[in-house]
């Protein structure tokens, strides 16, 4: 057996040139598709990425009909008790929960409808990096903003109420009835100002209105994407006005500040959405502690399936809710990955079956070269069978050899673009893939199956590519072949 | 014979065709018109009853719609004390909306005309009256019937089935309109308004009722909306007085007005 190694590893060395061209170019065509392998690894990862580390996480949790109607009183019942089940699960990395709005927001003569989305700024970073995307001012509080809850009016303040409502009523009747009785007369007739209009009384509306609903101490702090701001004309700093309507239809308006301003890179966050501490947005939207979704990040994207299903199992305690992994809320980015990953195997088995006939060639030659040494042999008492064996070790062993410069060349390339990356910013401005804007610097990743697949592949098809001249040298007859010059 | 008729039955077709459009069209401009008129102010309260709140407004409407493309309507909440002193102000086509406790006035866009207005399950578009059905549909009759109305006099009913027109700037894909005339008076009962042209179930209804005069003119005072989705909810309005036709100083319909 050792002998077979020898002599296979001999003989690669007989035909140097010829040999090493054929082991370049299979080493060239490893290296390449092991790179290419890492670029679009690379692509996915960054697509996957963007999908949960910016919005998403691996495993969220809903009221069954909030991901189909999306209205603000579909919110989860017992939200804490799923974080602290959820923070329990092996291989969860973090846990938030969420709470979201739509409203109208203004700055100036701009306005722009957004979604509000309130986040708890303590453990959001442990599933998002919106964080590290704050590209001016900083990022939101920890502590909510106070904003004390109101009352209802007590009856005393009800009946003034009430009495400032009829004046009011009574002032505009006047007010029609003169316009009317005036009827095109030169002079329009000035209105008397109703008590409810006079400065005392507004502030007695005011007051009444404070008891009901107050005001927060100060402003809520949001942070706002770079075009929402661009859009706005709002900067760090500025006050911009936001009408939504609550969870019990009242059309309510409140000042914020502007604390921050994000840029994600995609397109509908970075115009659409506003953040602010989960608990404001609650009190705005007069939600309670009530909260619309959790959503945990895993160490791995693989183990969402897995915990989803141990959520599930855990759902039937607390009353319906829907647990979702990352690929069943998205299935169209999962299958787009798929499809990559699909389409660079094609590439792979391409480019390895042009290789492939390279070694058919070269192994061809070598048994036609050697005729009459195979015949030699072959009188002496080698089997078919061994000299089978042995132009397959030979192919074998130029494989191996080329795969493993191959590998550490496309291995080479590969942490080249990770370390630098592939700039695409030349081409394209910024690279919006499935709605989710990636960095159009490409890195790449070395993954084990963008290595072991095209290895397993070049070897599969050399070794039936040798098979052909193998078989041929075997059938050979010694005489026949000692003859031939 | 029958190539006369071949002549004449066309002929019919065309000359009555054109007739009833007009007819239709002045028809339906009298019921929209009827709240209206070319100008009117008028208070009235607004009840909102859904299955999670109730609410009452006492509101006061200003209205001009005497320049085309440049209607005016100015809305101010008169109460309760939350709502006091909010208002909506519509010129031509800005709509703005004030909320005196932020002492701001929101430009709304054009987008948001089918947005809830204050809770209600009226939208902006209904309370500003942007479109015109005259105007931006087209009329086919669907019945013709004689009946009795309210006050039990005998009237003739109409049915009319409205259409978009394919430029019209509106949400709905049908409106069946239902409305009476007797001698000059016109007034709606009803109005059907479907989200998709085909559907058969209407998404609301809005009803008109207890007619009652205000000044010389014959209009029904109250107006109830209900929404298909939302069950055992509605909004009604009900008018306290309207003045029609009377000269409102163009003033009225500016932002310091509005925030006044």
């Amino acid at each position: 057996m050792a002998g077979t190694f020898k002599l296979a590893w001999r003989n690669l060395g007989r035909n140097r040139r010829r040999t090493v061209i054929t082991a370049v170019a299979l080493a060239v065509g490893m290296s390449l598709c092991v790179a290419s392998y890492g670029w679009m690894d690379g692509i996915n990862a960054d697509i996957l990425h963007a999908l949960t580390r910016l919005d998403l996480g691996h495993v969220q949790v809903h009221h069954p009909d909030y991901p189909r109607e999306r209205t603000l009183k579909l919110t989860i019942d017992d939200a804490g008790a799923i974080v602290a089940r959820a923070r329990k699960l092996g291989g969860v990395r973090g846990v938030s929960t969420r709470v979201y709005g739509f409203g109208l927001a203004s700055h100036g003569t701009k306005s722009a409808g957004v979604q509000l989305v309130g986040v708890d700024p303590r453990t959001e970073p442990t599933v998002t990096e919106l964080h590290e995307h704050i590209v001016k001012g900083r990022y939101l509080d920890g502590e909510p903003t106070p904003w004390p809850e109101g009352r209802t009016l007590t009856e005393d303040e009800r009946r003034r109420d009430d009495e400032l409502t009829r004046e009011a009523e009574e002032a505009a009747l006047a007010e029609i009835r003169a316009l009317a009785d005036a009827d095109g007369a030169a002079a329009p007739p000035r209105s008397r100002p109703s008590r409810a209009e006079r400065p005392g009384e507004k502030n007695m509306t005011s007051r009444l209105a404070s008891r009901i609903d107050p005001p927060p101490a100060r402003p809520p702090r949001v942070i706002i994407g770079v075009d929402l701001a661009r859009i706005l004309k709002a900067r760090v700093g500025a006050t911009i006005y936001i009408i939504t309507q609550t969870v019990d239809g009242l059309s309510a308006e409140q000042r914020f500040e502007v604390a921050g301003i994000f840029r994600t890179g995609t397109t509908i966050y970075d115009r659409g959405r506003i953040y602010l501490n989960e608990h404001d947005l609650q009190r705005y939207l007069r939600l309670g502690d009530r909260v619309h979704e959790v959503t945990l990040l895993a160490s791995s994207a693989d183990l969402a399936p897995r915990l989803a299903g141990e959520l599930s199992v855990f759902k039937g305690a607390h009353g319906g809710v829907l647990v979702q992994s990352w690929d069943q809320i998205r299935p169209d980015i999962k299958s787009m990955l798929a499809l990559n990953q699909a389409s660079m195997a094609l590439m792979v088995a391409i480019i390895f079956l042009v290789a492939a006939l390279g070694v058919v060639n070269t192994m061809l030659m070598a048994v036609f070269e050697r005729t009459r040494e195979l015949g030699m042999l072959k009188a002496i008492g080698l089997s078919g069978w061994r000299v089978l064996w042995l132009v397959l070790v030979e192919t074998t062993l130029l494989v191996l050899v080329a795969s493993f410069f191959g590998v550490a060349l496309g291995l080479g390339l590969d942490l080249y673009m990770m370390k630098y990356g592939i700039n695409l910013g030349a081409m394209t401005r910024g690279i919006s893939i499935g709605g989710m804007g990636i960095s159009p610097v490409i890195h790449g990743a070395i993954t084990a199956e963008g290595v072991l697949v095209p290895v397993v592949v070049l070897g599969v098809m050399c070794f039936f590519g040798a098979l052909y001249p193998g078989v041929r040298a075997a059938r050979m007859r010694p005489a026949q072949g000692m003859r031939e010059a | 014979m029958k190539k006369l008729l071949g002549y004449v039955l066309p002929l019919l077709v065309l000359a009555s065709g054109p007739a009833r459009a007009d007819d239709l069209k002045r028809l339906i401009d009298k019921a929209d018109m009827v709240l209206r008129g070319r100008s009117s102010a008028g208070v009235f309260s607004m009840e909102i009853k859904t299955k999670s709140y109730q609410r009452s407004f006492k509101i006061v409407m200003w209205d001009d719609s005497r320049d085309p493309g440049k209607e005016r309507t100015l809305i101010k909440i008169l109460g309760p004390a939350l709502w006091r002193g909010h208002g909506t102000l519509k010129v031509g086509d800005s709509l703005k909306l004030y909320n005196p406790r932020t002492n701001h006035v929101t430009v709304v866009s054009h987008s948001m005309l089918g947005d809830a207005w204050m809770g209600s399950h009226f939208t902006n578009d209904d309370l500003v009256k942007e479109t015109r059905l005259a105007r931006h549909y087209s009329l086919s009759l669907v019945r013709k019937w004689a009946g009795k109305n309210e006050a039990g006099q005998k009237v003739t009913f109409y049915r009319v089935r409205l259409t978009p027109k394919p430029t019209a700037p509106v949400a709905w894909g049908k409106i069946v309109y239902e409305l009476w005339e007797r001698g000059d008076l016109v007034l709606p009962t009803k109005a059907l308004y479907y989200r998709k042209a085909g559907a058969r179930k209407a998404d609301r209804a809005l009803s008109f009722s207890e007619v009652r005069k205000f000044g010389s003119r014959l209009a029904p005072s109250v107006m109830t909306m209900k929404v298909r989705k939302k069950p055992g909810e509605h909004t009604k309005v009900a008018y306290k007085t309207v003045k029609f036709d009377i000269e409102i100083p163009k003033s009225k319909f500016t932002e310091q007005a509005l925030k006044h």
